[in-house]
C-alpha cells in the first residue's frame, strides 16, 4: 500500500529530475509493486524505450481492448521483439463483453456518455484493475498540455480511483521533445502518428484531427472536450472551471 | 440428437432453395439450430433471408478481439437495420493473456501450429461455448469457396463439433452471392469492394491484390 504522502515525498525529491531519474527512482522506491501502463502510443514508447534501455526491473502492461487498431497490434509485436521484453496483455472478461453487447449492442458507445463510460469499464478500467491489483504505484505516459483534460500533469499524483500513486515521468515534457527523442533513439512508433492520430486508443473512438485541433480532439471527437477521458485518468475534474471541478470543490 | 441419417437429410434438402432450407432447419431444429456469422457476404445473405422470413432462428459471431474495424461496423449496421440481436461469443481473458505472455500478440506469423493455437483460444473455443445444446448449426459456406474442390453438400456432419451443419447456399457460386445482396440491399463489409473475397481476422486476411495465393485462399 501508497499512501497521498509518499507523493509529496517524489515530488520533493525528483523537482526538475530527468524522466530516466523519475523512471530509476520509482524501480528503486517502489520495488516489486510498480509497473508501467502503457497505450502504445508515442510517449509510451518513449518510456518503454528507457526501461528497456536502463534495464529497470519495471514490468510493462498494456490493456487490449479487443477494439484495438491492426496496426497497434502490430506495434505491440514490434516492440516486444525489439527490446527482446514481454509486454503483459490484459483482456476483458468474455462473460461481461458478452453481456455488454447483448443488452447494448456492439458499438454502444454511440448512443450515449453513460454508455460510452459502460464500455471503457469493461473494456479497459476493469482489466486495469486486475493488472494494479498488487501494484502501490504506477506509471504512465501523461504530459503536461495532452489537451483539455491534461493542461496540467504533475510527475507524481494520487490515483484516488486506483489509491495508488501514479508516476509520469514525462509530465514536463512537450510533444516536440518526445518526437524529438523518438527520432534520435529510433523508438519504434505507431504509424497512425504519422496520419494525423496523436492520441490512439480504441479503433471506433479514435480519429485523426486537423491542424492546431485539441491534441485530444480526435479521441470520443462526438463528446464535449471534458468528457474525453475513459476514466482511467480522472481527468475532467481537473479542467479549471468545469462542471465537474465544481462539484468537486464545493 | 439427430437421428436421422446425414445421407436421409441431404435426400430431403436436394433441390430446395436457400429460404427452404433454411425454413424447414428452423423447424425440425427448433431451439436446437443457430446461424454462425461471420459477417462475410454469404453470412450477410442469409441473416438477411433469416430476417426477412421472420425465422426462429438466433444468430451468433465470435469477436476474436482482433478483428477489423469494419467488421464491427457491419455487425452494429446489421443488427441494427434487421432489429436483431447478434449474439458475441468472445474468447476466454485468462486464455488469451497467457497465450499472449507466451507467444506473443501475433503468434500466428511464428509457425502454423501457433497459428492453430490462437485460432482454437480465440475462434474455436468460443465457438464451442456457442454450439452448447445445439443439433445442427448454419454456415455460409458455398460452392466454389476454399481449395477444397468436393462439391458442397447443403448438409454435413461435423465430426469435430458431433453437429449437423446445414450449408443454405451451398449451390450458390459467387455471381449469385452478389446478385442478391445488390436485389435486396444487404449491407455488407466495404472491406469486399477493396479485394478482400474472405473476412476474418484483420492480420490473418489479405486482400487479393496483395495476396500471392489464388483467389479464394487470401486466409
Amino acid at each position: 500500500m501508497t499512501q497521498p504522502e509518499d507523493v509529496a515525498a517524489v515530488l520533493e525529491e525528483l523537482d526538475g529530475a530527468t524522466p530516466e531519474a523519475v523512471l530509476a527512482d520509482a524501480a528503486r522506491r517502489f520495488a516489486g509493486r510498480v509497473a508501467f501502463a502503457s497505450s502504445l502510443g508515442a510517449e509510451d514508447q518513449v518510456l518503454t524505450h528507457m526501461i528497456a534501455e536502463a534495464g529497470l526491473d519495471i514490468p510493462i502492461f498494456t490493456l487490449d481492448t479487443g477494439r484495438l487498431f491492426p496496426e497497434t497490434y502490430d506495434l505491440l509485436d514490434r516492440t516486444a521483439k525489439h527490446y527482446g521484453l514481454c509486454i503483459k496483455t490484459y483482456f476483458p472478461a468474455a462473460a461481461e463483453v458478452e453481456r455488454m453487447v447483448d443488452r447494448d449492442g456492439i458499438n454502444l458507445f454511440r448512443d450515449s456518455i453513460e454508455a460510452r463510460h459502460r464500455c471503457c469499464e469493461v473494456r479497459k478500467i476493469m482489466p486495469l484493475r486486475r493488472a494494479q491489483l498488487e501494484l502501490g504505484a504506477w506509471i504512465c505516459g501523461l504530459r503536461s498540455g495532452q489537451g483539455a483534460t491534461r493542461q496540467k500533469v504533475e510527475v507524481a499524483e494520487w490515483d484516488q480511483l486506483a489509491d495508488m500513486v501514479k508516476i509520469n515521468p514525462l509530465a514536463a515534457w512537450d510533444e516536440a521533445r518526445v518526437w524529438e527523442y523518438i527520432h534520435a533513439n529510433d523508438v519504434p512508433y505507431n504509424p497512425l502518428h504519422d496520419q494525423g492520430f496523436p492520441s490512439i486508443g480504441c479503433a471506433p473512438c479514435t480519429r485523426a484531427v486537423g491542424e492546431g485541433e485539441d491534441w485530444r480532439a480526435g479521441r470520443w471527437w462526438w463528446e464535449l472536450p471534458e468528457h474525453r477521458e475513459c476514466g482511467l485518468h480522472d481527468r475532467a475534474a481537473r479542467i479549471p472551471g468545469s462542471a465537474a471541478d465544481t462539484a468537486a470543490s464545493a | 440428437m439427430i437421428d436421422e441419417p446425414a445421407s436421409d437429410v441431404l435426400a430431403r434438402l436436394q433441390g430446395l432453395s436457400p429460404e427452404e432450407i433454411l425454413a424447414d432447419a428452423a423447424v425440425r431444429y427448433a431451439g436446437k439450430v443457430a446461424f454462425a456469422t461471420s459477417l462475410g457476404v454469404e453470412d450477410q445473405v442469409i441473416t438477411h433471408m433469416i430476417a426477412a422470413a421472420g425465422l426462429d432462428i438466433p444468430i451468433f459471431t465470435i469477436d476474436t478481439g482482433r478483428l477489423f474495424p469494419e467488421s464491427h461496423e457491419l455487425l452494429d449496421r446489421t443488427s441494427r437495420k434487421y432489429g436483431l440481436t447478434i449474439a458475441v461469443y468472445c474468447p476466454d481473458a485468462r486464455e488469451v493473456e497467457q497465450m499472449v505472455a507466451r507467444d506473443g500478440v501475433n503468434l500466428f506469423r511464428e509457425s502454423e501450429f501457433l497459428r492453430d493455437t490462437c485460432c482454437e483460444t480465440r475462434k474455436v473455443k468460443p465457438l464451442r461455448r456457442a454450439q452448447v445444446g445445439l443439433d445442427a448449426w448454419i454456415c455460409g459456406r458455398r460452392h466454389g469457396r476454399g481449395a477444397a474442390q468436393a462439391p458442397m453438400q447443403p448438409a454435413e456432419w461435423d465430426a469435430a463439433a458431433g453437429l449437423l451443419t446445414i450449408n443454405p447456399l451451398a449451390a450458390w457460386d459467387e455471381a449469385r452471392v452478389w446478385d442478391y445482396v445488390r436485389a435486396h440491399d444487404v449491407p455488407y463489409s466495404p472491406l469486399h469492394d477493396h479485394g478482400f473475397p474472405t473476412i476474418d481476422c484483420a492480420p490473418c486476411t489479405l486482400a487479393e491484390t496483395t495476396a500471392s495465393t489464388a483467389p479464394d485462399q487470401t486466409r
